[in-house]
């Protein structure tokens, strides 16, 4: 029990639990933000009138629900079980092999159990969401990750030798630790897990737990009859077991192993399994390699939105059977093998050639090592010792996973084709053809509302005077539609004149959401405030340790130079962090939206026109990315203080997370308290000078 | 003319607990040791030499000029090795010896001749390329007398250098100190007694934030003398007199069983000792009360 208390309730372990908690929640309330801006995009539907319709993406994703809980599964279930006949059949007349007739039947027999399950309606985006957001998966590993590294550590020290003299210091004491990794990953699971499946049923509103899983069209596959509660349940232990799997197999290699053998195995190792588990695809004949697999068990997801048997020597097995039948052997095999490998046999180590080889290629290579200017010195320091090349290592590859995620939304898609054919430079020649055109759709409208009234004193059919009304419909939208390109172009022609400027004529789109507060931007700012967190929570704190600053103090450049050397590293990596991340941003915006016409003149956007000095629109952009630099130096400068005032990196980790983090996440999840100590919008700059 | 580093009504007030009372003396090329009980303000004093802190009163004046106005000028011609517990962990040797030269602003041809002069005194070279983290104490104490050393100080203010050192090392050490002193000063607080003992041109104690003694040691050991005495007696005797005079050391002789005091006036019964007066007697006369002195 008193190894399970210094191991559970020691503060770094509850501090590292709740900041992963805090980063997660950050990340995920950005994600979901992300996912409601998609539902509130608009989509165009033609209908089968050929007339384009706009909608909603969650109005469409909603009657699609409904028609495939009213119809849709159940059409479903009986295709399932007809196919399997026809194919049982044909398999039968050409002689196929008996896992393909078995697979069929057993097909056939697990669908059969669903018949007369009921759906129901629900909010299911929520669910969706949790299910598609990975990162949370990887933070789950963090902390027990950390703990057995901290564990295999100490066999090497004098208490690690110390305990093993004791009565209880051997197979109880591992016993005991192997039961607190246990714990500490449910309460890793529990936290993080958890802390999704709540944010989401805030934000999204109630998934009501008690519907069956498969009123959720993502599972529409699932053949298992349980409730969305109890999917969440399952889901959660699945990760739970792949948690302390991959706990227990680094504990048991990094006792066992010198360090760089250690490495070598365990890298690779989990590398492959995380290949095997997303190259593959489920209908390979590798597939046993796709599903009996840590990382699949880590998200999870697969098992209960994809339906596949595995061929065991010609019999067909579920992948769930499977899965839960080799996490369980998995476990208990690794268990047996952490109490035997660490509690019983002595603390010895292999690998031990390796170590001197690593040693003597370091030491041939440190011959070469070259001495840096105090500049150089201090990006060493900052960049390898303090590990800010780690954390940009790192969120490099969170902002790839982020460049793939996010997405920008045209907020009027119906107007492109005007800005298509009117943008540009504003003439003479184009004015007078919008009034050409406007004159046309006056008149178009005339003749429709001629027509409707003919269809009507002719009892004309119903259809048919749908029909006119829609096109009257759309001949009003595309009259209002010029007239307001007209007054557009006319009031930026008299601005240009009053200006002494070149009018244009631009789709502001892109320009609007990139000085608007939008989710996809959110993202990247949260990412940037944890990066700037992570790289500089050393600068200062790691030279405050066992007084270090003392010897530091008593050289001839240890205090302004120093300082100013650290103080340029920072506002240069700050800078390529900006540009970076939101350069992903801008980027994607580009992509999705397109930014035109940067050569003419800010003032040409009626958004811009009260703005006092003159710039062009790229200059704008320009503009705003210098305001996102300022700020987030100005971040960068207080997480310096807090650590140049903080006696370990560690403790001005754990205040900055605290200064920045915690209000952040709580203003996202919508404490209106916190709003104004919302970080992420203050370096996100949406309420800046130019908008 | 010789390099000179006056101290001059030296006071540092920690609120109202004077941690250095008026403290005066002069330094000239040659090692002074330093010693006194923990907290007699011995690191107080290192740590307003070398400018880290801010003195309450009183001047630190190297060659007739203030230290203060002298800024980073004065670094430049410091050297110290603090009493530390812990270095940069991640660092080889090698990296933080470069680490420390740039610091120090010496040129990159310097850094890297001198480094290696370095490790090679302070018997680091095959450990070089290791990193900090996974040295042990004695190794961390040779970086840092390495890292002091670098750039050739004028003035050397070693805080507990060869703490934790092997006696070999301890020796090799001392030697090079004592080499090093011949055109520089150094400021050498310590432990062990015996090291001053071998290399000092002066002593000085400390005791409460005042300087009771600045001497050389012989003027120190003549000082001590009628002052040093020694009780024989069997185990039993020795230890019943012992519980009257607690900072007495016992000593085992052939011929039976010592209680080596220094008091002044030596006490009744007790025979002065003569010609092996050593610098720890003198430690004892000065220090005796004080938890623990060096």
């Amino acid at each position: 029990m008193a190894e399970l208390k210094r191991l559970l309730l020691s503060p770094k372990q509850i501090i590292t639990l709740l900041m992963l908690a805090v980063i997660n929640l950050a990340l995920f309330s950005g994600y979901c933000r992300n996912v409601q801006e998609e539902q509130n995009a608009y989509v165009n539907i033609q209908t089968k009138s050929l007339r384009t319709l706009v909608k909603q993406v969650s109005e469409v994703e909603h009657e699609d629900t409904l028609t495939y809980m009213k119809t849709g599964y159940y059409e479903y279930l009986d295709y399932v079980q007809e196919q399997s006949v026809k194919q049982s059949l044909l398999g039968k007349l050409s002689a196929k092999s008996s896992f393909v007739t078995r697979n069929l039947e057993k097909t056939a027999k697990d669908y059969g159990k669903l018949k007369g399950v009921q759906l129901a309606d629900g909010e299911n985006t929520g669910i969706k969401a949790v299910m598609d957001y990975r990162v949370t998966d990887y933070l789950l590993l963090i902390a027990p990750l950390l703990l057995v590294l901290e564990l295999a550590g100490d066999a090497d020290s004098a208490i690690g030798a110390l305990t093993r003299t004791t009565k209880r210091g051997r197979v109880p004491l591992c016993i005991m630790r192997i039961l607190s990794l246990m714990i500490l990953s449910a309460a890793s699971v529990l936290l993080l897990y958890g802390g999704n499946i709540l944010y989401a049923a805030k934000t999204f509103g109630d998934p009501l737990l008690h519907r069956a899983i498969q009123s959720v069209p993502a599972f529409k596959y699932c053949t298992l009859r349980i409730t969305v509660g109890g999917y969440y349940a399952a889901a959660a232990l699945m990760k739970l077991a792949a948690v302390t799997a991959v706990s227990l197999t680094v504990w048991i290699l990094f006792s066992r192993l010198y360090a760089v053998l250690s490495w070598l195995i365990t890298v690779p190792l989990l590398a492959i399994q995380y290949l095997l588990s997303t190259a593959i695809v489920p209908t390979s004949a590798l597939n046993h390699l796709k599903f009996i697999n840590v990382f699949t068990a880590l998200e999870s997801d697969v098992f209960f939105t994809q339906y596949c048997n595995l061929n065991w020597f010609g019999h067909p097995s579920g992948i769930m059977t499977d899965i839960i039948l080799a996490m369980i052997l998995m476990l208990a095999v690794l268990t047996a093998l952490a109490v035997w490998m660490i509690g019983v046999l002595r603390p010895l180590r292999a690998g031990q050639q390796l170590e001197a080889v690593k040693d003597r290629i370091v030491r041939r290579m440190s011959r070469f090592m070259p001495v840096h200017s105090l500049f150089g010195a201090e990006g060493w320091k900052l960049l390898f010792a303090e590990r800010a090349l780690l954390t940009a290592a790192v969120c490099a590859v969170f902002s790839v996973m982020l460049f793939r995620s996010i997405h920008f939304y045209q907020q009027s898609v119906d107007v492109q084709k005007f800005y298509t054919k009117y943008s540009g430079e504003i003439t003479q020649e184009k004015i007078d053809k919008a009034q050409k055109m406007l004159l046309g759709e006056e008149d178009k409208l005339d003749h429709d509302s001629q027509s409707f009234r003919l269809c009507m004193a002719n009892g004309g059919s119903e259809d048919m005077k749908n029909m006119i009304r829609m096109h009257i419909q759309q001949d009003w939208m595309y009259m209002e539609r010029y007239e307001e390109f007209l007054e557009m172009m006319t009031t930026t022609r008299e601005a240009a004149e009053k200006g002494g400027f070149k009018p244009y004529l631009v789709n502001d789109d892109s320009y609007r959401i990139m000085i608007t507060e939008n989710a996809s931007e959110r993202r990247c700012c949260m990412l940037l405030l944890l990066f700037l967190i992570f790289s500089f929570y050393a600068v200062g704190a790691y030279d405050n340790r066992w007084d270090t600053r003392l010897l530091l103090r008593s050289t001839r450049n240890g205090r302004a130079r120093m300082l100013t050397a650290q103080i340029a590293w920072t506002s240069l990596l700050t800078a390529l962090a900006v540009t970076a991340f939101h350069g992903i941003c801008l980027f994607r915006l580009h992509q999705e939206v397109g930014f035109t016409y940067p050569e003419a003149m800010m003032q040409n956007l009626e958004m811009f026109r009260g703005i006092g000095f003159r710039t062009t629109l790229g200059g704008c952009i320009a503009l705003l990315m210098i305001q996102r630099f300022l700020a987030a130096a100005a971040v960068s400068a207080i997480i310096m203080t807090i650590s140049r005032c903080s006696r370990t990196p560690q403790r001005a980790l754990l205040i900055s997370m605290i200064v920045f983090v915690l209000p952040t996440a709580l203003a996202e999840s919508g404490l209106s308290v916190m709003q104004r100590f919302d970080f992420v919008r203050f370096m996100s700059c949406c309420k800046s000078v130019i908008n | 003319m010789p390099n000179k580093l006056e101290i001059k009504h030296l006071t540092k007030l920690y609120g109202d607990f004077r941690a250095l009372d008026d403290v005066s003396f002069t330094l000239e090329p040659g090692v002074t040791g330093l010693l006194g009980a923990n907290g007699a303000g011995k690191s107080t004093l290192m740590k307003l030499m070398t400018d880290y802190m801010k003195r309450t009163s009183g001047d630190i004046l190297w060659n007739g000029t203030d230290i203060l106005k002298m800024g980073s000028k004065w670094r430049e011609l410091v050297g110290y090795t603090p009493q530390l517990q812990g270095l940069y962990e991640d660092f080889s040797a090698r990296r933080f010896l470069y680490y420390m030269g740039t610091l120090k602003g010496m040129k990159r041809k310097d850094i890297k001749e001198q480094t290696e002069q370095m490790l090679e005194a302070v018997n680091l070279s095959d450990a070089a390329h290791k990193k900090i983290g996974t040295f042990s104490g004695g190794m961390r104490q040779r970086v840092l007398l390495a890292s002091s050393m670098l750039g050739r100080p004028q003035v050397l203010i070693l805080d507990e250098p060869t703490a934790g050192l092997d006696p070999e090392e301890r020796i090799r050490i001392r030697n090079d100190i004592a080499e090093l002193a011949r055109d520089r000063i150094v400021l050498l607080a310590t432990h062990v007694v015996s090291d001053i003992a071998c290399i000092a041109q002066n002593v000085l104690l400390m005791r409460k934030g005042k300087v009771i003694a600045f001497d050389t040691p012989s003027g120190m050991l003549a000082d001590a003398e009628g002052k040093i005495g020694e009780f024989s007696g069997t185990y039993d005797e020795i230890r019943a007199l012992q519980k009257e005079y607690p900072n007495g050391e016992i000593a085992q002789y052939r011929d039976g069983f010592v209680l080596r005091v220094a008091e002044d006036p030596l006490p009744e019964g007790c025979r002065p000792v003569r010609d092996a007066i050593t610098l720890e007697d003198v430690c004892h006369l000065y220090l005796k009360g004080d938890r623990e002195y060096g």
